[in-house]
């Protein structure tokens, strides 16, 4: 049905990153992942992201669409952040001026019935506010701290004490620009190269171990199999769950212990249905002459070109400068 | 007691973006079907959006603009999307985001599409799509169950499709043993056990051999005839149309082209050739021995064997004379 459906974030582009070789894209991400948890000073960290984003600039990528690949780990990334500050109370407590980022809180009786009753309400009402309704949710948190901070009529439940502290906020930040800086160079790779070139980047990669290539190319062959049929099954899928659907299988409409009882409906058939098109797609393989583990030629033949060259002297350059530094400045 | 389109349009893919075009599958679709004793086909090239009809008829898909009304003797089921009077002609208004917002948005309805596919029942192309459970029986039942019978009544009404369709035989077989045409009739047993008025096959005849299609096509003339049901073919095959069909509804490029009896159709070349169809065997060797022995009053247009030899004896005949 849907055609526009493609697995993996590929977008067009003929970059000088897009026509780099797939095993150099790898093993160059690789090493630059390592040396990030190598690097502990905050802005050497910092160096390296801006780094790597304006080599995102020069590949002219889509940026909004490479922000929004940020998006699923937003909320880890938040989560992290907030364990992190919350619970690291080592160093000294930050502090503007006077004002010491400490604070006590007194939960009292009233403010946990107001609590309660504020989360009733937001979720019986929170049905009718959709746009908002995240910041909605961050305030009345907020609101419900506040509170405590100000109630203190006597039935006090528990008394307790938050504060911010400095290496708190270092670590923060560092885990922040570590997992930024992932993010951006797997989506840096991802976007820039086709998961068959990827494939093939891993099967050149694995090329050296002589003794395990056979099983180095059944393997390739598999992975790149499995990439290309995702978006056929996910079209048969969608085939099934209509078929099913006209016999009254209620996918959409229908109470949540019904749904987990039609899942069934769906699941064989697409069983059944990959089985036969794995095994069609075996005969009419071995009909062209494939023969696992043999020697095959290549459609496209990768080739070394001076960036790649480039990429590697960088790489050892780079690297050796991490180690250098860890070394002699403990950075 | 009738199943109304009326000025249903559909697309698949629609961008936000107002400078990538819009891509109708269907458009301006006005259409009535009998919810008794019809028997039609719906013919058309691929990609002329046979299938998206049918599986608009089935509320598989939902109109982007348009109603789709059913009634029935004790309820009426409407699903509707309407655009407003005063921008139906207003074309500056459809190159506006605003009218892409109102195409993305999905129609709203409070019927349950559960009791529509109830009334009118679909069977794709392909059985394997639908068969999973371990025994022909159980699959049959499937549907039925769906559609709130309890076990018992389940079994019984499997139980008399598979005798009406003669696959009684099969019934304690595993489906995945079934040969092709025995799969589809099971799959066409598992839809008729719910009992829908309105009874949809995608292309049932494909892949079988004659004597399947031609039992095939004889159960449903008959399920039509006994049980007054209405039966919608998607074909290609216009042996078919001539010998089975009374009303065939020919689709290109998502529009209307044609509506009424074959006979109509065949007779309208123009539309014939326009569409690329076919004619049926019979009347495209008449036309022939038209052609090349310059029968002039010869009446090609014959639908079954006897009838096209008379037809040939008799001007042959006067020929003679």
């Amino acid at each position: 049905m849907n055609n526009k459906m493609v697995f993996g974030q590929y977008v067009e582009g003929n970059s000088w990153i897009h026509r780099l070789d797939a095993s150099t894209k790898i093993i160059v991400l690789f090493f630059m992942m390592i040396s990030l948890f190598i690097v502990s000073n905050l802005y050497f960290l910092l160096g390296i992201l801006c780094f790597i984003w304006l080599i995102v600039l020069t590949t002219k990528l889509p940026l909004n669409q490479f922000l929004k690949s940020f998006r699923a780990m937003a909320t880890l990334l938040c989560f992290t952040l907030i364990f992190q500050i919350l619970f690291n109370t080592t160093g000294e407590i930050i502090h503007i001026g006077k004002f010491t980022f400490s604070f006590t809180f007194d939960l009292t009786i009233l403010s946990l019935i107001i609590g309660i009753i504020t989360l009733l309400l937001y979720i019986i009402l929170g049905k009718w506010i959709h746009k908002y309704r995240f910041i909605t949710f961050i305030i009345l948190v907020l609101l419900i701290f506040y509170l405590q901070t100000i109630i203190h009529i006597t039935p006090i439940i528990v008394t307790y004490n938050i504060s911010f502290h400095m290496n708190a906020f270092y670590s923060a930040s560092r885990v922040f620009l570590r997992i930024l800086s992932l993010l951006s160079l797997s989506a840096l790779l991802t976007f820039t190269t086709k998961p068959i070139d990827l494939n093939n980047g891993i099967e050149t990669i694995f090329h050296p171990l002589k003794f395990l290539r056979k099983y180095v190319s059944i393997f390739g062959m598999m992975m790149s199999i499995a990439l290309r049929f995702i978006p056929t099954l996910f079209n048969e899928s969608q085939k099934i769950l209509k078929a099913q659907a006209s016999r009254g299988a209620d996918f959409q409409e229908g109470s949540i212990k019904q749904k987990i009882g039609q899942i069934i409906s769906l699941l064989i058939p697409m069983f059944v249905i990959s089985y036969k098109r794995a095994e069609d797609l075996a005969n009419a393989m071995e009909a062209r002459g494939y023969i696992p583990g043999d020697e095959r030629t290549k459609l496209h033949i990768t080739k070394f070109r001076i960036t790649d060259i480039c990429s590697y002297i960088f790489l050892v350059l780079f690297f050796t400068f991490v180690i250098l530094s860890k070394v002699l400045w403990g950075l | 007691m009738a199943i109304r389109l009326s000025q249903i349009n559909f697309a698949y893919d629609i961008s936000k973006k107002t400078n990538v075009s819009l891509n109708f599958t269907l458009h301006d679709i006005n259409l009535e079907i009998n919810l008794k004793d019809e028997m039609i086909a719906f013919v058309g090239h691929t990609g002329s959006g046979k299938s998206t009809l049918v599986q608009l008829l089935n509320a598989l898909l939902l109109p982007t603009i348009g109603k789709i009304s059913i009634e029935d003797n004790d309820k009426t089921f409407v699903l509707e999307k309407k655009l407003k009077d005063k921008f139906i002609n207003d074309d500056h208004y459809k190159q506006t985001k605003k009218y892409r917002k109102f195409l993305l948005k999905p129609l709203k309805h409070n019927i349950k599409l559960k009791e529509l596919r109830k009334k009118i029942g679909l069977v794709f192309q392909f059985p394997e799509y639908q068969i999973f459970e371990e025994t022909v029986l159980k699959d049959i039942m499937f549907g039925p169950k769906n559609f709130s019978l309890s076990n018992e009544e389940a079994k019984i009404k499997a139980k008399e499709i598979a005798e009406r369709m003669k696959i009684t035989d099969l019934l304690d077989k595993s489906p995945f043993a079934l040969s092709g045409g025995q799969m589809r009739k099971v799959a066409i047993a598992g839809i008729l056990a719910s009992n829908p008025d309105v009874l949809i096959l995608d292309e049932p005849t494909v892949g079988l051999d004659p004597q399947t299609k031609e039992e095939l096509l004889t159960f449903l003339v008959d399920l039509k005839n006994t049980y007054h049901k209405t039966i919608i073919l998607i074909t290609h095959d216009m042996d078919v149309i001539s010998k089975y069909i009374e009303r065939v509804i020919v689709l290109k490029k998502g529009t209307i082209m044609y509506d009424g009896s074959k006979i109509d159709l065949f007779k309208n070349k123009e539309l014939i050739e326009s569409c690329n169809l076919d004619y049926p065997t019979i009347v495209s060797i008449m036309m022939h021995l038209k052609e090349y022995l310059n029968l002039n009053d010869l009446d090609v247009y014959q639908y079954n064997l006897d009838d096209a030899m008379n037809e040939i004896e008799r001007c042959l005949g006067d020929n003679h004379e």
